[in-house]
Formats: structure tokens, C-alpha cells, sequence
């Protein structure tokens, strides 16, 4: 750690000392500034690191509202891209990256420890056939597309893409240079849905294994950061912050975490109870709803057999009760 | 409530009310279902049972009418005093997951005793002695007739059924898993002082079959019961 005065209206270069990176670019640089923000910006030009002549990165700013970002990638002519995600925060955080292509549909969330920096390698996901959180993978014949990331709120952490490009770019006589790419976008949250939506279960019994949900964000472009509506862009991320509740407590209320993603649900009386899930994330809560369906259940002494097969021995004692009937 | 329980000893066809209380007594598969309207809505529900029922193996060992004065002059299938008529050593494999006892249960199908010179006849059928007539997987029996004046000729025929059954751990009843079949036959005459076999005996061996049905009766046996 090293402390410098930067004069106003003035530029200041700061070489650093022979530093051993890691291979995989997942080392970060923090500058800090006590100057009001947007006062003081800065960039890291990294020279002569093996493998990348030169890599220059734009400093951000861990306080902008923006929460995350996207660029084009391309593999052609032996070109890299690598998506570097860097969690500032002081928790661990999900970077919600999707990667497209026409028809071509990516997404996969990726938790960061707090100061974490993740690399993930475009080519490696090719290659490596990687599956992504629905199971899908990258056709192998894919050599470029569109790339975004997201944080659910912001100033979390931040993103670039490093196109690497080993023969077309010459920076001050070096022929293997990475450039980064940093478009910012902000990413709102403007709707919820619900997986599964209906549940039925037992009286006097958990739905689980049945539950509702998960909750399904819908995430929108936005160019207002306080705004909770724009242009569609993904219905996939976590990161969220979730409350449940029962609407008819008098026959499902939740039973068990209210926080979650899922939720199951307690049997208090026949009927259809509705529920309420609120996604939260920076000022934007949506909502998504559901019905939870109480039946009359059987009884084999204290275990629910309805719907199911259960072992038992001849000259066994049945004894039977069909639960739910007042 | 209604079960197709068809191996229920107390089938509920159709039951009435919230509650329902059966056993099975055969290995199989049973679905209950029970419905019920209310306010105009009805509503059904099913649940399926896997019955399952020990396995076993039966020994037998018969042995040979004879008369003796092991306890008095008597007409018998093996003996009191030495080796018995018949013994039944059973080997129960009991469910996985349950546990229970064995017993033996012995029906008497028939005993007709014919007396000499008075022309005597004496019939009976039902339990055997006692229930149940062993507990625990094994049973002997070495059934008699007396010989006895006034008479000078007995023909005595007797025909069992001994029921192995088992039982698991309570709430529960005892269930027939198994029945053997067996009996014998013999004449004694009096002749000057002692009693001797008259012709051949004859001897039903053992016979062990499945059996799922519970053995039923409506009185203990009894020989002299029914005389005429």
C-alpha cells in the first residue's frame, strides 16, 4: 500500500515495482481517493506480462450505481476473451453472466468471496462443454457473440471483458496485446414470477418436498438507476433478497425460511391459500404469487400416507384417519 | 372409507366415518381410498399398502402307532414317555424391518372312536386343547386313546390341522402363515390280559401348505362329548 498526492487537473504515472501476477488475471489494484467521487480517475497499464504484451484497465468506480456490463467476443484468428468479475464488497456476492449468440442462451450465476477476482475464460467454457445453471452449453462451433454481467444491486462489483488479440493489435511495438472492454449498463429488477406456482399438499402436514417458487427475476436495461421498469433483458439471476408470506395464514403459511428463493408451506386448514413472494433489489420490490392447496389427507397413526406406499407386516394393526375433515 | 383389501380380515368395504381399523392377514398390495363431500364438493384420496408376510420352512417327524401303558393302556401315536408322534420345528424369516412371535394353533378336524362290545360311537372336532397350542416356532403331539373295560375293541381316527402363526410387534393380531395336515388311525382288541394292535394302522404324514385363512372353531374338542 502506498500513498500519493495527485495535484488538481493533473495526471500522475505511478510505476509500480516488478510484481508477480497471476497467470490467470485475477489480481485487482484498489486505488482509493479521499476526493469527492468522480474527482479522481484512474488506469493500470500492465506491459510485458507473458502471454499478454499489454493490458490496460480503465479504473472504476466502486460507486457508481452502475451494476453490470457487457461487450461482443470473439475467438476468430486465435483471439482469447476472458471475463474478469472482481466482488469489492465485503460479502460474497452472485455475478449473474449470460452469454449469447442468436439462438444461444448462457447464464450462470458466479458467487465471489468478498475481494475476489474471477476469470472465466470464454474458450475454456467452449471447450470444456461447460453446463451452465439450466444445463445448456456452448456449441463448440461458436466463435463470438454477446456477453453481459450483473450484479442484483449496485456497487457490488465490477466486470470487464478481455479481448485478447495476438496478431491484430500493435500497442508501442508489442504484437500480443489484451484490451478490456467495460460497457456499463445498469440492470434493474422489473418484474417477478414464480417457477412453480401451485402447490397441493396435506392438511396438518409440510408440502416438502413441494414448494413454491423459486422466484424468477425479470431484468430489466435501464438508463435510470432508480427506476424499476425499461427493455427486457434477462429472467435469470440470484443475488436477490426474498420475503414470503401466506395470504390465508388460517389454511398455508410458510414453514420454514421466508427468505429463500423457495418456500414451503404448512397445512393449517382445506383450501386454497394464496402466496405472496417480494423479490427485493436496491429500491425495486416486485412481486410474484402463487396458491397453495390444503387437501384432506390420510393418516396411518402419525404418518401421512396419503398418496403413498407404505410397508407393513400381516396381522399389522391399520388403523386409519382421514385428516382435514371438521 | 373403502379398502380393496381382499386380504383383510376385516375388510372395509365401505365404512362410514373418519376412522378406519383393519388387519391384513396375506402378503400383496392394497389400496384404501375413502371420500368425502362437503358442501357440495367431494373430495378422494388413496393410499397403497405393501403387505409383507414372514417366509418358513416346516420340519416334520412322524412316528408309529403303538400300544402301550405309558399312562394307563392306550392306543397312541408315538409315545408319552419316549418319542413323540409327530413334532414340527419351524424356521420363520421375518420381514425386513419388522419383528415378531411365533405359535401354534392345532385343530382337531375329526376323532371318531368306535367301542366294542357296546357299540359306542364318539365323535368331536374343534380347538385342540388349548390357544394357543404352543408358542414359539416349535410343536410335538402324541395323541391317545384309552383302553379301557368295559370294552374289548377301540377303532379311533384322528385328523389335525396344526396352523403356524405369527405375529409382529403390537398393536397386532396373530396371522396363519402356514398349516399342516396330518393324522392317524388304529384298532386295538383286548385279548386275556393286555391290549394289542389289531391290522395296520394307518398314518397320515405331514402335509405343510400356505395358509393365509385363520383357523377358526366353536368349541374346544372333547372325546366323550358326543358319545352314542
Amino acid at each position: 500500500m502506498a500513498t500519493v498526492s495527485v495535484p488538481g487537473l493533473s495526471t500522475q504515472t505511478i510505476a509500480l515495482p516488478s510484481l508477480t501476477g497471476d497467470p490467470g488475471l485475477r489480481n485487482s489494484l484498489i486505488v482509493q481517493s479521499d476526493a469527492a467521487p468522480g474527482t479522481l480517475m484512474a488506469s493500470v497499464v500492465a506491459v510485458g506480462a507473458p502471454g499478454f504484451g499489454l493490458v490496460e484497465q480503465i479504473g472504476k468506480d466502486e460507486l457508481t450505481l452502475t451494476n453490470g456490463g457487457g461487450h461482443p467476443w470473439e475467438l476468430t484468428g486465435g483471439r482469447d476473451a476472458v471475463l474478469l468479475l472482481f466482488n469489492h464488497s465485503a460479502e460474497a456476492k452472485y455475478f449473474n453472466v449470460k452469454i449469447g449468440n442468436g439462438s444461444v442462451l448462457w447464464q450462470q450465476p458466479y458467487e465471489l468471496a468478498p475481494m475476489e477476482t474471477r476469470a472465466i475464460s470464454i474458450r475454456d467454457l467452449i471447450a470444456g462443454q461447460a453446463k451452465d445453471q439450466d444445463g445448456a452449453v456452448l456449441p463448440q462451433t461458436m466463435e463470438q457473440g454477446e456477453i453481459s454481467w450483473f450484479n442484483a444491486n449496485p456497487s457490488e462489483g465490477k466486470g470487464r471483458l478481455m479481448q485478447i488479440d495476438p496478431v491484430s493489435q500493435s500497442v508501442a511495438g508489442n504484437r500480443r496485446a489484451a484490451r478490456n472492454f467495460s460497457c456499463s449498463y445498469t440492470f434493474v429488477l422489473c418484474g417477478a414470477s414464480l417457477a412453480t406456482s401451485s402447490i397441493a399438499f396435506d392438511y396438518d402436514s409440510s408440502s416438502s418436498p413441494l414448494y413454491l417458487g423459486p422466484v424468477i427475476p425479470a431484468i430489466c436495461l435501464s438508463a435510470n438507476p432508480y427506476g424499476c421498469s425499461g427493455q427486457s433483458a434477462s429472467h435469470s439471476g440470484l443475488g436477490y433478497t426474498y420475503n414470503w408470506g401466506g395470504n390465508n395464514q388460517s389454511i398455508a403459511d410458510v414453514y420454514g425460511s421466508w427468505t429463500s428463493s423457495t418456500a414451503t408451506f404448512w397445512g393449517y386448514g382445506v383450501g386454497s391459500g394464496g402466496a405472496t413472494a417480494i423479490m427485493a433489489s436496491g429500491n425495486c420490490l416486485q412481486s410474484a404469487f402463487g396458491t397453495a392447496t390444503v387437501t384432506r389427507g390420510i393418516s396411518l397413526g402419525s404418518t401421512k400416507v396419503k398418496n403413498k406406499t407404505t410397508k407393513v407386516a400381516v396381522g399389522q394393526q391399520i388403523h386409519l384417519t382421514a385428516t382435514g375433515i371438521t | 372409507m373403502a379398502a380393496d383389501n381382499s386380504n383383510a380380515t376385516n375388510p372395509p368395504v365401505v365404512t362410514t366415518g373418519s376412522e378406519v381399523t383393519f388387519y391384513y392377514t396375506a402378503a400383496g398390495t392394497s389400496t384404501v381410498s375413502y371420500s368425502v363431500t362437503t358442501s357440495g364438493q367431494t373430495y378422494q384420496a388413496t393410499t397403497t399398502f405393501v403387505v409383507l408376510s414372514p417366509t418358513y420352512t416346516i420340519a416334520t417327524a412322524t412316528s408309529t402307532v403303538n400300544v402301550n401303558q405309558d399312562n394307563g393302556w392306550q392306543i397312541q401315536l408315538g409315545r408319552s414317555l419316549g418319542t413323540r408322534g409327530v413334532s414340527f420345528t419351524a424356521t420363520v424369516t421375518q420381514p425386513t424391518g419388522f419383528s415378531g412371535s411365533s405359535q401354534w394353533v392345532q385343530l382337531v378336524n375329526s376323532f371318531s372312536g368306535k367301542y366294542t362290545p357296546n357299540t359306542l360311537t364318539c365323535t368331536t372336532s374343534g380347538l385342540d386343547t388349548v390357544y394357543p397350542y404352543r408358542s414359539g416356532t416349535s410343536m410335538t403331539d402324541s395323541p391317545n386313546a384309552t383302553l379301557a373295560a368295559p370294552f374289548t375293541q377301540e377303532e379311533v381316527s384322528f385328523s389335525f390341522t396344526a396352523y403356524l402363526m405369527w405375529q409382529p410387534s403390537s398393536p397386532s393380531i396373530p396371522v396363519s402363515i402356514a398349516k399342516v395336515n396330518w393324522g392317524w388311525s388304529g384298532t386295538a382288541v383286548f385279548s386275556g390280559s393286555i391290549w394289542a394292535l389289531s391290522g395296520a394302522p394307518v398314518v397320515t404324514p405331514p402335509a405343510t401348505t400356505a395358509q393365509t385363512a385363520s383357523p377358526l372353531w366353536v368349541q374346544v374338542a372333547n372325546a366323550t362329548n358326543n358319545c352314542h
